[in-house]
């Protein structure tokens, strides 16, 4: 019997009963031979020899084959049969049973085996009241009253007196542990069994040799054996085809049909009393109703779990008991699939409705523990503590996109990831980001769940921010990604939830070009990358066999794509640093003239990027990129503390193009009145209306309500809304609407474009890509994961440095044929709000940014953050600046709100986060008018204002008392 | 990514970039320099400000509440930092920066908003902590100041009321204070500029990582110099004002390489000076490389370690890293905060935030014959420079010369000003890296014995116990790894963590070079992936022998802030540790448990290396 099933209680419902344990052997077996040894490699290591206390068969198994029981199991499990001792009889009613022991049998030291020895061993295993000592509970005393001959006083009659006494934990030991203390004994036990105790490598290995005083004259026929423990199933899979093992004591249900066809391999079979079962808690009203639990079993389809996850290697149970044991009935048939039964018996139920109930599996605790692990040293809380990764919200600034982190001990990773795009740079400044950061840190000792996620957060690439610090870098990141499989099955390839991780970021190499130094990381990233690949492509493999995959599901992995050589100059740039330095410090002081101001940062950064790329398809590129960007960014404090703030982005690419000084002059000043202006500003209430969108915060708009939906690999993951994946073809948008993603833009009009590039992160050229004509879904913008219907990459597969590309935005350009001049719209929305009977509608001036969720486990919404807003009143008021003000809705119905748009087109420069990192995008549009759009309460910080007036504005100058 | 780089990032929680540094000079400039320092002008007036009209009235009360101590302190940065592998560079930075920390308490000495860890949410994205210009201009440090003292000072009201009532719910409430009173001092040193030598530190971490192509085995190497050079100002509202010039410089490197049988192996060599000119030239490193991947390789074709309990000898080179893992936390005499849930006291005890030695004043804690003093102020061991050393400490105590014990006995603990259960005050070992909260921290420690015996006769003394026990071998210690330094690339955490562990935990020592040697001949044989076990305060009272050779262990140590300012582990690099040494001489121990190795290795690279010549 398994031990574990002793430890399990009650309630126990249902079951699918493996037939089989399985092992496979390294070589065939033919008549034996004396001499050799065997190497068994195994899934744990043994805990203990104690027989009499340990309840994991790893150490019960080996134990057995030291110390012997008087009487032992029949190989069938069904009877018992003399072993140590060579008969018994019974008496006085069946309370006394005298044993003739066997003679001639000798411990392994060589001393015989004697009846004092028997009454000590069992005595010994009747006083354990942890471990099995419960099973000779029968047992008044025993006595010998000569050395082989044993007799057991029973205090009741007790049938099962025989079977216990063939238990292992009965098993015999020299009297007295020979002279030890107990548990030093253990350590290395003496018995009568076949194998002598020989040595153990804890954590590692376990060996016992050849006992040459065994009983069974001539037995055993090999001088030794060791246990291996080997977690992961793959590697004792290779060593048992490498011969270093020649037993896998339990390779993985799917391998055994390969096993049984592999050369020199013989796969045996044997029956097993495994059952599985599903243990329920009845203190919980819906499963302390008999119906309930009638119904579950009905709905359980045990076929469908032998065949996906045993392998056809197992039957239905029928009830708790397996074939295996004795009274067993075969024909009780058991409660089996029938949906119309469950129903019925749901319907008979006091929850005719249904009712939630949480089911606990052995790999959520897993995954818990795993993190622990990786902390180090944090204790884990409770479960119930720990709350629902899959369900839980993450709120605007939780900027995660996945966790993953290893299962067990073997390689494995798992991965949990919010559903959440948090279209982090358009909001935060890298200040922000380090502030958040530090939160974030700060938060882990309270939820230990946020620990590994703070390195998504990192800001992205500073490279300059004047005055507050000024640092130069320079670097090389090299990565390098193996695919094994094939285009069509990949180690990249998606099972259900779960993605294989590559195997890690990449590495830092030499800026010096040394062909030697290089090609060794090349080598090393290389091996890593490859090896992860191939073990992510068995796991893929089994896991298809197990999952239901949808149609979407089906495309292949990796596209086709013409290899092509471009070898483009090298970007590098000289810049003067101390004129920047001194602008940047002279917008800062500008900034500090209005009180409402409480912080002010501005960050001039230039970037020169060079990206090789070199593929095993033949692809050869050399390209890269200058960027110069210049951001102004200040905050201040509304009087109920809300935290307000302004941002302004300046982008170019030549030197020529830098905004001059009074440019920014006069961008700061439209910043420093905007903020004074929201200080004073009344908040507004939630509210549906109509809207108009400028320019720019239409842009936003865009980018978040269609963009993302349009992103190739969401319309293939079982986990994302795919809102889009079924729709090209009809009609998504106003017929006056196009939007294209056109990537091989550098420009429009004056504005230098973010997401503009010659080739995308996968090595495929930049395109134009029509996602939408006239209203009419056509396109999405493609990596070089296919779908269905899309069988090549448009150029659109980005990441940031470290991730892995996916399909993502680059120029989101929304064109329209029905346009006004402002004036016209302004006075379409006045028709609008009058038409709707309302007192106002909302003017959106800019938008910080958004986030959305595309996944399913989130409702399809998005969130537009609105920096500045008015009121703009139908009867003919002054507009009025409002504050905290958020955008929401979902997608679908947002999008064909729209009425009409402006006549000329805004770009909002900025960076975007997903999946696959922080990567330079643009949007443009027009201005939009919406006939309706709802607006919720922004979530605000209640801190007060600052106590003292700022220094600068303070009347006492030099500090002290008034 | 360098998982052990990132992992000590989580650990230091703030302490990314800096620890406490060596002073240049103990001047006692005392006198208020006319330099014209905005900095200190803004600081001062700030806190003017602070001192006297910060005040929060909350409804329903009469008095208004005040910090009852407000501190400044902030860093002036200017960091290089060369990397470099096999002659090559592989990044070069070079970085300005300032960072202040603002620091208020409310209530009194007694019983303030500090020593809690509350449950109290996010503040804002303005925090009390941050960067500052580094114009050291007058208007933006005021300003920046103005705003961070704000949020000090919110929080701290709140932290307080959540303290006061977390502790109405408890029984029985500590008698310890939450902060010691220190006398001011006043000490301006004059401002120094940088001096980064006229070497061309790009060009030496080129050639003396150069000198590694010579070994192809090894797989992975970083060679990396770390200058640093920093401007420390600390005012407080008792009218401490302290500016010091700190500077010190490393070099460090770390290499690894798998051995036949995929066992991850690694290796180090680590060179610490006060300034940029002191470091070894680049023959001078060259030869440490060259040692240290020599051993590495001899580390490859070892034997692995198997089970071994019996007597063991820690070589001098040995004892002194060991002994400052298991002493540093011992000796923490402060008191451990307390935790709104009980799950964080746990997760401090697990890291070693409370000390084993903590309440057990006179009480004998190690063999009679030995005493332990820990010296701030001890520039050189018979001439040979110390590390540790310095005049005040980061709060602002004149540091003080400490006998921790004496003759076995436990005299005083290491005091920064969070008072503990045997002491309220300060003895000047406040020490903090990166502007993270001071805790008592070791700087100059010296293991003193009564009893001691030449190299020789230590070794007969350990060979005839070996005999005695009837063991095939026994077990020499010859040096002790620093994961902090040696792991490059390592996915498993594992290593890194035990030497977090700091003493408190498992006892776990990483040994680097680990032999084993046979009595009847006395032939030394190397062995890898063994640890040490159980190695704790309490198996240092079983010491069988101490030699006459004392080591002197210069090394960065551990200055993770984290978790109000408990220790996490012993060892750091360059980039975050608090410069100390330690002076120590062989240690015999009659008997001590060595663990073999573990785990599944992992499979070696598919391909043969690529070919890597040794001219360069």
């Amino acid at each position: 019997m398994s031990a574990r099933s002793r430890l399990l209680s009650l309630a126990i419902l249902l079951a699918v009963s493996a037939l089989c344990t399985t092992a496979a052997l390294g070589s065939r077996a033919a008549t034996p031979k004396r001499g050799g040894s065997i190497t068994i490699a195994r899934i744990e290591d043994s805990q203990s020899f104690d027989k009499t206390n340990v309840f994991q068969n790893e150490s019960i198994w080996l134990a057995e084959q030291i110390m012997e029981p008087i009487y032992t199991v029949t190989p069938d499990g069904k009877s018992v049969k003399p072993w140590l001792a060579t008969s018994y009889k019974a008496s006085n009613g069946g309370k006394t049973y005298t044993f003739k022991l066997r003679p001639g049998v000798k411990f392994s030291n060589g001393k015989a085996m004697t009846s004092a020895d028997v009454k000590f061993s069992i005595d010994d295993a009747r006083k354990q009241s942890k471990g099995w000592g419960y099973l000779d509970a029968a047992i008044k005393n025993i006595t010998a009253p000569n050395p082989s001959t044993v007799v057991f006083n029973l205090k009741y009659k007790w049938a099962p007196f025989l079977a216990d006494i063939a238990l292992f934990a009965n098993g015999i030991i020299p009297n007295n542990f020979n002279g030890e203390p107990r548990a030093t004994f253990y350590k290395h036990p003496i018995g009568t069994g076949p194998f002598m105790w020989d040595k153990r490598v804890v954590g590692q290995s376990v060996t016992f040799k050849r006992n040459p005083f065994y009983w069974q004259k001539g037995k055993p026929y090999l001088d030794s054996v060791a246990w291996k423990f080997v977690t992961d199933e793959n590697t004792r899979e290779l060593q048992l085809r490498g011969g270093q093992i020649q037993v896998d004591e339990f390779p993985p249900f799917n391998s055994i049909s390969k096993l049984q066809h592999t050369q020199g391999v013989t796969m045996t079979l044997f029956p097993s009393t495994r059952t599985d079962y599903l243990d329920m808690n009845e203190q919980y009203p819906p499963l302390a109703d008999r119906h309930v639990r009638r119904a579950i079993s009905y709905a359980i389809d045990r076929n469908a779990i032998v065949k996906s996850v045993l392998f056809g290697h197992g039957k239905p149970a029928n009830s708790f008991l397996p074939p295996q044991v004795p009274f067993y009935y075969p024909n009780s048939g058991g409660l089996q699939y029938d949906i119309a039964k469950a129903k019925a018996e749901m319907a008979k139920s006091k929850f005719p409705n249904g009712f939630k109930a949480t089911m606990l599996v052995g790999a959520g605790q897993q995954v818990e523990s795993a993190i622990y692990r990786v902390v180090g040293a944090l204790l884990a809380p409770g479960q119930e503590e720990l709350g629902n990764e899959a369900t839980q919200a993450y709120r605007p600034f939780d900027v995660i996109d996945r966790l993953a982190f290893p299962v067990g001990d073997g390689p494995e990773l798992l991965e949990i990831r919010p559903l959440a795009i948090f279209d982090d740079a358009h909001t935060l400044h890298p200040t922000q980001f380090r502030n958040l950061t530090r939160w974030l840190i700060k938060r882990e000792l309270r939820v230990s769940r946020w620990v590994l996620t703070r390195f998504d957060i990192l800001p992205p690439d500073e490279a300059l921010g004047a005055l507050l610090s000024s640092n130069e870098n320079r670097n090389r990141w090299l990565e390098v990604s193996v695919r094994t499989g094939n285009y069509d099955l990949d180690n990249t390839h998606k099972i259900g939830e779960r993605q294989a991780q590559n195997g890690g970021p990449g590495t830092s190499v030499p800026i010096d070009d040394d062909q030697e130094v290089l090609r060794r990381e090349i080598w090393l990233e290389t091996d890593k990358q490859y090896k992860s690949a191939a073990e992510w492509l068995i796991k893929i493999k089994t896991g298809r066999e197990v999952k239901v995959e949808t149609a979407e599901g089906r495309a292949p992995d990796f596209t086709h794509e013409q290899p092509h050589t471009y070898i483009g100059p090298e970007n590098s740039f000289t810049l003067e640093r101390k004129p920047w330095e001194e602008k940047v410090r002279a917008y800062t002081k500008a900034f500090r003239d209005s009180p409402a101001v409480i912080n002010s940062i501005v960050t001039f950064s230039a970037l020169a990027q060079n990206s090789y790329h070199i593929t095993s398809e033949n692809t050869q590129l050399q390209f890269g990129q200058i960027r110069y960007r210049l951001e102004l960014f200040i905050q201040g404090k509304a009087p109920d503390g809300m935290d307000l703030n302004r941002y302004y982005n300046f982008d170019w690419v030549k030197p020529s193009d830098a905004p001059d000084d009074k440019a920014v002059y006069a961008a700061e000043a439209t910043m420093r009145k905007e903020l004074e202006g929201l200080v004073a500003a009344p908040i507004n209430e939630p509210s549906v209306g109509p809207a108009l969108l400028t320019g720019r915060a239409a842009a936003v708009f865009f980018h978040e309500v269609f963009g993302h939906r349009a992103e190739g690999h969401r319309q293939k993951d079982v986990a994302e809304g795919q809102t889009f994946a079924k729709k090209v073809g009809e009609q998504i948008l106003p017929p006056f609407l196009s939007i294209v993603d056109d990537t091989t833009m550098r420009r429009l009009g004056p504005t230098d474009l973010l997401g503009y590039y010659e080739y995308d992160d996968e090595g495929v050229r930049a395109h134009r890509v029509v996602l939408v004509d006239h209203g009419v879904l056509k396109d999405f913008e493609m990596s070089r994961s296919p779908l269905v219907g899309f069988d090549h990459s448009n150029g659109h597969g980005r990441r940031q440095l470290g991730a892995a590309p996916v399909s993502r935005q680059g120029n989101l350009i929304v064109e329209s044929s029905k346009t006004m001049t402002d004036p016209e719209l302004r006075a379409k929305l006045i028709d609008l709000i009058k038409q709707q009977g309302k007192q106002f509608g909302l003017l959106i001036d800019d938008i910080a940014g958004g986030f959305t969720f595309t996944g399913r486990g989130q409702p399809q919404a998005f969130q537009v953050l609105p920096l500045v807003v008015y009121k703009v009143y139908a009867d003919g008021r002054p507009d009025e600046l409002v504050r905290g003000v958020d955008i929401v809705g979902t997608p679908l119905a947002a999008l064909t709100k729209i009425v009409a748009t402006g006549d000329k087109q805004d770009v909002f420069n900025g960076y975007c986060g997903a999946e696959s990192g922080s990567v330079p995008v643009s949007a443009a549009s027009p201005a939009i008018l919406t006939s309706e759009l709802e607006v919720q309460k922004k979530e605000s910080s209640t801190d007060r204002p600052p106590i003292l007036p700022a220094p600068a504005h303070d009347i006492v100058k030099a500090g002290g008392q008034l | 990514m360098n998982y052990a780089r990132t992992l000590a990032i989580f650990a230091c929680v703030t302490a990314v970039l800096l620890g406490g540094i060596a002073p240049v000079r103990a001047a006692s400039a005392t006198q208020a320099v006319q330099d014209n320092d905005q900095t200190l002008r803004a600081m001062r007036d700030e806190m003017a400000r602070s001192k006297t009209r910060l005040e929060l009235k909350i409804p329903g009360t009469q008095q208004p509440v005040r910090p009852y101590y407000v501190e400044y302190r902030l860093l002036d940065l200017d960091v290089r930092e060369i990397v470099a592998e096999f002659g090559t560079l592989l990044t070069t930075t070079r970085g300005r920066n300032r960072f202040m920390n603002v620091e208020a308490r409310v209530g009194n000495y007694k019983l303030d908003s500090s020593n809690f860890i509350g449950d109290e949410g996010f503040r804002g994205f303005i925090g009390s902590q941050g960067s500052v210009g580094i114009d050291r201009d007058y208007d933006s440090l005021r300003q920046d100041l103005w705003i961070a003292t704000d949020q000090a000072f919110k929080q701290a009201v709140e932290t307080y009321s959540r303290k006061q009532s977390y502790l109405s719910s408890l029984a029985r409430q500590s008698n310890i204070d939450d902060f010691s009173k220190a006398q001011p001092i006043q000490q301006i040193e004059p401002l120094a500029t940088p001096d980064w030598g006229n070497r061309n530190w790009e060009q030496e971490a080129r050639s003396a990582s150069a000198t590694l192509r010579l070994f192809p085995d090894i797989y992975e190497s970083r060679v990396t110099y770390y200058l640093v050079y920093a401007t420390e100002y600390l005012l407080t509202s008792e009218g401490t004002e302290i500016r010091t010039n700190r500077t010190y410089a490393g070099v460090e490197a770390g290499l690894n390489t798998l051995a036949s049988d995929g066992m991850p192996l690694n290796h180090l060599y680590a060179s610490y000076a006060p300034k940029p000119a002191d470091l070894p030239n680049v023959d001078a490193v060259r030869k440490g490389l060259n040692v240290s991947a020599s051993e590495l390789m001899a580390l490859r074709a070892a034997k692995t370690a198997e089970d071994y309990t019996g007597p063991v000898l820690f070589e001098a080179r040995a004892a002194a890293p060991m002994l400052a893992q298991v002493f540093g936390p011992a000796m923490n005499g402060s008191r451990p905060p307390l935790a709104f849930q009980p799950i964080v006291e746990q997760m401090l005890s697990g890291l070693g935030g409370k000390s084993d030695w903590a309440g057990r004043l006179g009480s004998r804690v190690l063999p009679a014959t030995v005493s332990l003093v820990d010296d701030p102020g001890a520039k050189d061991f018979h001439g040979t420079p110390l590390l540790g050393g310095y005049a005040v400490d980061d709060e602002g105590v004149r540091a003080q010369k400490v006998t921790v014990v004496d003759k076995g006995n436990l005299k005083e603990l290491l005091m920064s000003r969070r008072p503990g259960p045997d002491s309220a005050d300060s003895n000047g070992h406040g020490r903090s890296g990166f502007l993270g909260d001071a805790k008592p921290t070791m700087s100059n420690l010296f293991f003193n014995a009564s009893e001691t015996l030449p190299p020789a006769e230590l070794k007969k003394k350990f060979l005839d116990a070996c005999r005695a026990e009837k063991l095939d071998y026994c077990i020499i210690v010859r040096e002790m790894d620093n994961p902090a330094i040696s792991l490059l690339h390592q996915e498993d955490f594992s290593e890194l963590l035990a030497s977090f562990g700091g003493g408190a935990g498992t006892g776990d020592r990483l040994p680097l070079l680990i032999y084993k040697v046979y009595p009847q001949d006395g032939r030394e044989e190397i062995i890898r992936g063994a640890r040490i076990i159980g190695l704790n305060t309490r198996a240092l009272r079983n010491l069988a022998g101490v030699g006459n050779d004392n080591f002197v262990y210069n090394y960065m140590q551990s200055a993770n802030a984290g978790f109000a300012g408990t220790a996490l582990g012993a060892f750091a690099s360059a980039q975050g540790g608090l410069p100390a040494s330690v002076v120590a001489p062989s240690l015999l121990f009659e008997e001590l448990e060595v663990r073999g190795a573990r785990g599944e290795p992992k499979r070696l690279p598919l391909l043969p290396a690529p070919p890597l010549s040794a001219a360069k």
